[in-house]
């Protein structure tokens, strides 16, 4: 399921998991665990936004506009999951 | 005394399930050596008394962060007696995860089926033999939040303890992992380790350092030569199993849940795919984004200009007459009645009077926020971007830009490619920032007050256009090389929330004001010194300090049309903060006649034209000095933060110069 979940990504133009959940028939839950794994594993590589800020929230004065408020993820297939794509 | 043990998927209603076992009877601690939460407490349960313990919530039992290794050392090491799997019934097939993963330790579980009539709402139903069939564990309906099916769980519980029972699920993980798991566990024999010898071989075949670093420890096996053999071995072995033994866990939840529970049809499309069809189509998503964003830069100026404004313009001159008033009253010496009325009300004054179009505006970004639609405009900009050799991700870091350039450049740090991230700062003061827009709207209502929202929508695609085309530059000449991939994912589309569209307003104007009363007041007061010195020279004239300076900057800006002393030490003073060009244009132009209003003196120093060159000028010239800084701190470099204060400055003035040369040939004026 993995490897077609990751050619799901693989195809897509942007990811939306209910997509792949549909095409899959499977439940948007279990691709959202689906994604942790293939991360976790390094097949796929998030950039979720955060930008590794070392300073604190509290004491910034550029806290209320910064980017790690915003909604928004991406993604890349790592080496290893196009490895795993061309097998 | 026998110990139940809570485990389960985040928000899976575990602690829920906790609370009503143990009410008050708890105490809450932190695990050995780490900084989790340890929830104990006491259930009394026909005349016993049980130890129940909450773990801390996990979607698996790996060694990934600290969660997960309290919750599964707990169960391998402590090994309570019973272990309750809180599982989330609406979101089963994820849930059934950790279950597996506790069957293949062998732990003596009971599943407590939680949320279940919401999952009756969602008409999801349950064969609920089958699946405890299937799973070999009993499978216990329950609603926590309405203490349903609790002492059903708990009596299925209690009864488990003394029996004897095999809970290893009948779980394959194919032909060859199977007989390496056999191979190992014969290895593992009669070790005396922590862990169950299946359940240690399972980890090693998936490449579990914590593991490998246990066994690689363990005196009865760092010495044996065939087990160092076979661990070398299979470290090379184990990255690809660890695929295979994932993928044959949710096989066996597929088999499990296919028979035992019926979902009923996934829509095939959602609203929000249907409503993504239309916003993100290749053709007409970027017409619809421009579309969107000219609507609000027009709902801005219907809005806040027709309905709001005027209001903060009494507010302030009313307030700025009060405490004139006041300071001739108590005698107060002349320069600080001068210093209030002309330097602080006029200079500070004139950027605060806007603060009602920055309501609206910001409200009116926070809807398209937190509707889950500036994702799709991030995604719709991405194909652009990448075929101008920029990262997708690199708007991101643009939107942002549009609060404020500093966060904007800080979160170029979510590009990984140096050179990516290079450019990304490089272009980001382009991004037309809040502290620019009282400088357009008070040209705007000088000039174009029937066109504001048109003119304030070109200002912002032409400072998106100039980063564009600037990127573009920058990626085929100063950094070569590939941009790195993204495909971005989009949430959602949800309801905005009135808590959270007003808290985003909330934030920006906050950061406004403050920005006024700290910034820009020290800005308006170091100018208003400059102003009125030397001694004896007419304050705010061309004499003054401040006026020097304007005269002998003002000849760089005569190509460019607008040549006042005035304007140029506006733009001087915009370095410092960019509302300064609007704070110093209120000192200088306004403030040296009494009621003469800014817009007012703004018409009688510039032209239509001049003012379009000006505002170009204000949205792509150099950036404040925290942007600078900024870029210095991000590049680590003096050279790149200079480079972004000299090429922005000849960017602007280039636009200017260009604007105000080809207007005047055009017969403008």
């Amino acid at each position: 399921m993995l490897k077609k979940v990751l050619k799901q990504i693989k195809d897509a133009d942007y990811i939306s998991k209910t997509n792949i959940a549909t095409k899959l028939n499977k439940s948007v839950g279990l691709i959202e665990d689906a994604f942790s794994q293939l991360i976790r594993m390094g097949y796929l590589q998030v950039n979720d936004n955060k930008n590794n800020c070392n300073s604190n929230c509290n004491g910034c004065p550029f806290a209320n506009s910064c980017a790690n408020q915003l909604a928004s993820k991406a993604i890349r297939i790592t080496e290893k999951g196009e490895r795993l794509l061309a097998k | 005394m026998a110990t139940i043990a809570l485990v389960g998927n985040p928000n899976s209603g575990k602690t829920t399930i906790f609370n009503a076992l143990t009410g008050a009877n708890q105490h809450v601690g932190n695990w050995p050596g780490v900084t989790v939460e340890k929830k104990e407490g006491k259930l009394n349960f026909n005349k016993k008394t049980f130890n129940i313990v909450d773990l801390p919530g996990t979607y698996s039992l790996g060694a990934f962060s600290e969660d997960e290794i309290v919750a599964r050392d707990y169960i391998l090491k402590d090994r309570p007696d019973v272990v309750i799997n809180v599982v989330d019934a609406t979101n089963i097939e994820r849930n059934l995860y950790l279950t597996t993963q506790l069957l293949e330790m062998g732990a003596k579980v009971v599943i407590a089926l939680n949320m279940f009539d919401e999952a009756k709402e969602k008409k999801i139903t349950f064969d609920l033999d089958s699946l405890s069939k299937k799973l070999g564990v009993p499978v216990i309906p329950t609603v926590a939040s309405k203490r349903k099916g609790l002492d059903q769980l708990i009596k299925n519980s209690v009864a488990l303890i003394d029996q004897e029972v095999n809970f290893a699920p009948h779980l394959s993980y194919g032909e060859n992992i199977d007989q390496e798991i056999n191979k190992l566990k014969g290895l593992l024999s009669d070790k005396n380790l922590d862990y169950p010898s299946q359940w240690i071989a399972i980890k090693l075949l998936e490449g579990d350092q914590y593991i490998y670093d246990l066994v690689a420890n363990h005196k009865g096996l760092n010495t044996s030569d065939e087990f160092i053999s076979a661990l070398q071995q299979l470290k090379t072995r184990a990255k690809d199993y660890e695929l295979d033994i994932v993928n044959k866990r949710y096989e066996f939840i597929s088999n499990i849940t296919e028979l035992s529970v019926t979902t009923p049809e996934v829509m095939v499309v959602t609203k929000s795919d249907k409503i993504d069809k239309v916003f993100t189509n290749k053709w007409l998503g970027m017409p619809i984004f421009a579309l969107i964003m000219l609507l609000v830069f027009q709902l801005t100026f219907t809005v806040g200009e027709e309905l709001l404004g005027g209001v903060m313009a009494r507010v302030i001159e009313a307030l700025g007459e009060t405490i004139e008033n006041y300071l001739i009253t108590i005698k107060s010496p002349a320069w600080l009645i001068a210093f209030i009325s002309e330097g602080i009300i006029s200079g500070v004054g004139a950027v605060v009077e806007f603060v009602p179009l920055i309501v609206v505006l910001y409200m009116l970004m926070g809807l398209l926020e937190d509707s889950g639609y500036m994702a799709r405009a991030a995604y719709v900009m991405d194909s652009l971007m990448r075929a101008l050799g920029l990262q997708g991700k690199t708007f991101i870091s643009m939107i942002v830009g549009f609060g404020c350039n500093v966060p904007g450049i800080m979160a170029t740090r979510t590009l990984e490619n140096k050179k990516d991230r290079l450019i990304a700062t490089l272009i980001n003061p382009f991004m037309s920032c809040g502290a620019r827009l009282p400088i357009y709207l008070v040209f705007i209502a000088a000039f174009f007050p029937k066109h504001g929202g048109l003119v304030l929508f070109f200002l912002y695609l032409l400072g998106i256009l100039v980063a564009l085309l600037m990127g573009k530059i920058f990626s085929e000449t100063l950094f070569k090389g590939e941009s790195s991939y993204f495909i971005m994912e989009l949430p959602p589309y949800r309801r905005p929330t009135v808590r959270n569209v007003l808290r985003n307003m909330w934030d920006n104007v906050s950061g406004f004001l403050k920005r006024a009363g700290t910034t820009i007041f020290a800005v308006v007061t170091i100018l208003w010194i400059l102003a009125v010195l030397p001694f004896g020279v007419e304050p705010y004239s061309a004499n003054s300090i401040l006026g020097q300076i304007g005269l002998w900057l003002a000849p760089i800006f005569k190509p460019a049309g607008f040549d006042s002393w005035q304007a140029a030490v506006g733009l001087f003073a915009g370095i410092a903060a960019k509302e300064g060009v609007i704070a110093t244009l209120g000192m200088v132009c306004a403030g040296v006649e009494e009621g003469t209003a800014l817009v007012t003196a703004i018409q009688s120093a510039f032209t239509p034209l001049t003012a379009v060159s000006f505002m170009i000028m204000t949205l792509l010239y150099t950036p404040c000095a925290a942007v600078i800084g900024t870029v210095r701190k991000e590049t680590n470099s003096y050279k790149w933060a200079l480079f972004t204060a000299l090429y922005t400055f000849a960017i602007g003035w280039l636009g200017a110069v260009l604007v105000f040369q080809i207007g005047s040939l055009l017969g403008f004026s």
